[in-house]
């Protein structure tokens, strides 16, 4: 019998090294993730369930070190398709935790990949998540409590929305704002990537600034988890800056280019999506090949009544054409000199229709499949709502999906007026 | 103490297993493959040797390419190095010929201990070790449960399970341990040792490089021959025991197993 493993990938882009990451997840996934699955919902707010097991990815495993490069002690992991590889993994799993995991080392692309490195802070901020036996979290500061998607919609506003303001002062920055929804916040995040403005109110990409602040920095206030509907692995919650001094050196890049790299960070973020995405659709699949054939409906098992046959080679279809299109993206991010940088708008836009496509397909499966298994796929002890709550979310962040039409659309049709 | 584990490739536990159309072999399709899973608790083990006294450890397999994944992943768990020794010949050798090969293999290695599963679970003869054993003229300790190394590293004390009882074995080094459930816990294979692993040395050979000839290995020179495989009779259909109280479910059971089953 095929396992998700089956559904066609590129293996050609894929390392020995990446497919060894994906194993010693999965036995992750299926020692210790998995059979907590029914646990992780009640344990929303106190994280004492989930914590644990986030620490064996992060620090035993070692995930937490994936982005930092290897002089201080990190693994220097600089493919998108391999962070793809490690996502369908952890997402298999719970895509909670697999945003949780990935948001640990995203806003530190910034300083981290090859082409745009800062030694400073490099040096600075990457031994506190390496040379340690506890987890050390990231986060990403980007929504701003007034301006929703707009800070992510760097192309149109160009900054002028975001509220989040930082003034430098001799030597410090002075923060001051309101983010809010920031995966990892809630109390759990040891050091923010703070998306805010040196010009409050102008659209100017150099006044775009990206500061990285720690979260025991005085002036800084975390609030409580918010409780959703799923991806209750993934704290998100209120973060106030209070007249926050952080020294200048803690800025990503500079003037310009942090608009740039900000926007190279969502091209990453969208196809990564994808890989959380198809993570959920692998589990999915594994859902529903073990209800369909033992399923048994008017004497014959259910995947052999054409009806539910025909659903079934349509959400095969899908998360076919979804694998395709995540890794030929996340190639073309590894391949700048064939493609384009990744803060280019071109592969911003192709890279927005992967978040946008894959998202779409996976909350049609998850419907699908809810449908197809009846009552029963409403039911906890039968799995596939878990996936169908924690799958919605993945369409809404980042800018949701009208930002994603937007900027595929300004880049394939030249439209300057959106 | 330097520690060679011997790791076998073997199906999936929990793939669908189904017999080919000569009606003595797996069918392949589909089949997915792993490290047999005892062979995991002896690399946990020959890194926590190694951990105790230093030393090094070597993982080793034999047969077709895509033993490289195991040996990698022994390799990625922490192992110093690795050797595969590919051949076409490896294709349904019996335990004796792996045996022979293995040991070829690790001829130039100094080694104190050998460690292997008690059995590969894809066909459960539980002969490698002794084999290995046989062939290095070595002590043997089967379906060893725990391993306790002298401080001077010359002998080592086993445990292992016999009908509900612990028989404690002692020997000289060097032994051939083969391990079972209940060793270990195995580690998980880190980011930085699976990359890492990329910079340890792994070596290949043929079985010829190792002075050996593929003529004596392969179907045509098995000692044992499968003359037939065919899967388990399914199961009879399920019984659901029904009863409005749990004293009539009881004793309708009762009654079930006395008047149909005949078990009591």
């Amino acid at each position: 019998m095929p396992t998700y493993e089956d559904i066609p990938r590129p293996i050609e882009w894929i390392t020995d090294e990446d497919l060894q990451v994906a194993k010693a997840i999965r036995k992750w996934v299926d020692e210790e993730v998995w059979p907590n699955r029914h646990k992780i919902d009640d344990d929303w707010e106190h994280h004492e369930i989930v914590k644990p097991i986030m620490k064996t990815l992060l620090v035993d495993i070692g995930y937490q070190r994936g982005v930092w490069p290897e002089d201080v002690g990190g693994l220097g992991v600089d493919s998108c398709v391999s962070f793809v590889v490690g996502a369908e993994e952890i997402a298999r799993g719970d895509s909670g935790m697999c945003t949780a995991a990935n948001c640990v080392g995203w806003p530190f692309l910034h300083i981290c990949l090859p082409h745009h490195r800062n030694e400073t802070l490099i040096k600075k901020f990457g031994p506190l998540f390496c040379d340690t036996d506890e987890m050390f979290i990231g986060c990403p500061a980007i929504t701003d409590v007034s301006s929703g998607s707009d800070v992510e919609n760097v192309d149109a506003t160009h900054g002028k929305y975001i509220t989040t303001t930082a003034k430098l002062d001799g030597d410090w920055w002075e923060i001051n704002g309101h983010k809010i929804w920031c995966t990892n916040s809630g109390g759990f995040a040891d050091l923010f990537g703070v998306y805010a403005t040196t010009k409050p109110g102008e659209e100017d990409d150099e006044a775009v600034a990206v500061i990285y602040v720690p979260a025991d920095t005085p002036g800084v206030t975390q609030g409580k988890p918010y409780k959703k509907a799923g991806m209750n692995a993934d704290l998100n919650g209120d973060i106030w800056f209070e007249k926050v001094r952080v020294p200048a050196e803690n800025r990503a890049q500079g003037p310009g280019l942090d608009a740039e790299y900000a926007r190279e960070m969502i091209s990453w973020g969208n196809v990564i999506t994808g890989g959380y995405a198809l993570g959920s659709m692998n589990r999915v699949y594994e859902i529903l090949l073990d209800w369909c054939e033992h399923r048994v409906v008017a004497g014959k098992q259910l995947k052999n009544h054409s009806i539910i046959a025909g659903t079934l080679g349509e959400i095969m279809t899908m998360i076919e054409a979804v694998k395709s299109d995540t890794y030929c993206k996340a190639r073309m991010l590894d391949r700048p000199d064939l493609y384009g940088p990744g803060h280019s708008k071109g592969m911003l836009a192709k890279t927005r229709t992967t978040k946008l496509f894959s998202t779409d397909a996976l909350t049609d499966i998850c419907n699908w499949a809810v449908d197809l298994m009846g009552s029963y796929g409403y039911a906890l002890e039968y799995d596939i709502e878990k996936v169908w709550r924690d799958s919605k979310i993945m369409s809404l962040w980042m800018g949701g999906r009208s930002l994603c039409r937007l900027d595929t659309t300004r880049y394939y049709f030249n439209s300057t007026e959106i | 103490m330097n520690s060679v584990v011997f790791v076998k490739y073997v199906p999936d536990t929990e793939t669908w297993i189904k017999v080919a159309r000569d009606g003595k072999s797996m069918d392949p399709e589909g089949v997915k493959w792993v490290m047999n899973p005892y062979d995991e608790f002896g690399v946990e083990e020959a890194l926590r040797l190694k951990e105790q006294f230093g030393g090094e450890v070597l993982v080793v397999s034999f047969g077709p390419p895509k033993i490289k994944e195991i040996v990698l992943q022994g390799m990625a768990m922490g192992a110093d190095r690795g050797l595969m020794i590919i051949d076409d010949a490896a294709q349904q050798s019996d335990p004796w010929a792996v045996a022979r090969a293995l040991v070829a293999g690790i001829r130039d290695f100094d080694f104190d201990l050998i460690f292997c599963g008690q059995r590969g679970v894809d066909q459960d003869q539980g002969l490698l070790g002794p084999a290995v054993a046989q062939l290095l003229d070595i002590p043997q300790l089967l379906m060893v449960q725990k391993v306790e190394v002298a401080e001077d590293q010359k002998s080592l004390r086993v445990h292992r399970p016999v009908e509900g009882r612990v028989l404690v074995l002692e020997s000289s080094l060097p032994a051939v341990v083969t391990t079972t459930k209940g060793l270990n816990e195995p580690r998980y294979a880190t980011l930085q040792n699976i990359l890492k692993a990329k910079k340890k040395p792994l070596d290949t050979a043929s079985l010829s490089d190792l002075d050996l000839d593929a003529a004596e290995f392969g179907e045509e020179a098995r000692k044992i021959k499968v003359e037939e495989m065919s899967l388990p009779p399914e199961r009879p259909p399920i019984t659901m025991v029904q009863g409005e109280t749990p004293q009539e479910a009881a004793a309708e059971l009762a009654r079930l197993l006395h008047e149909e089953a005949r078990a009591i």
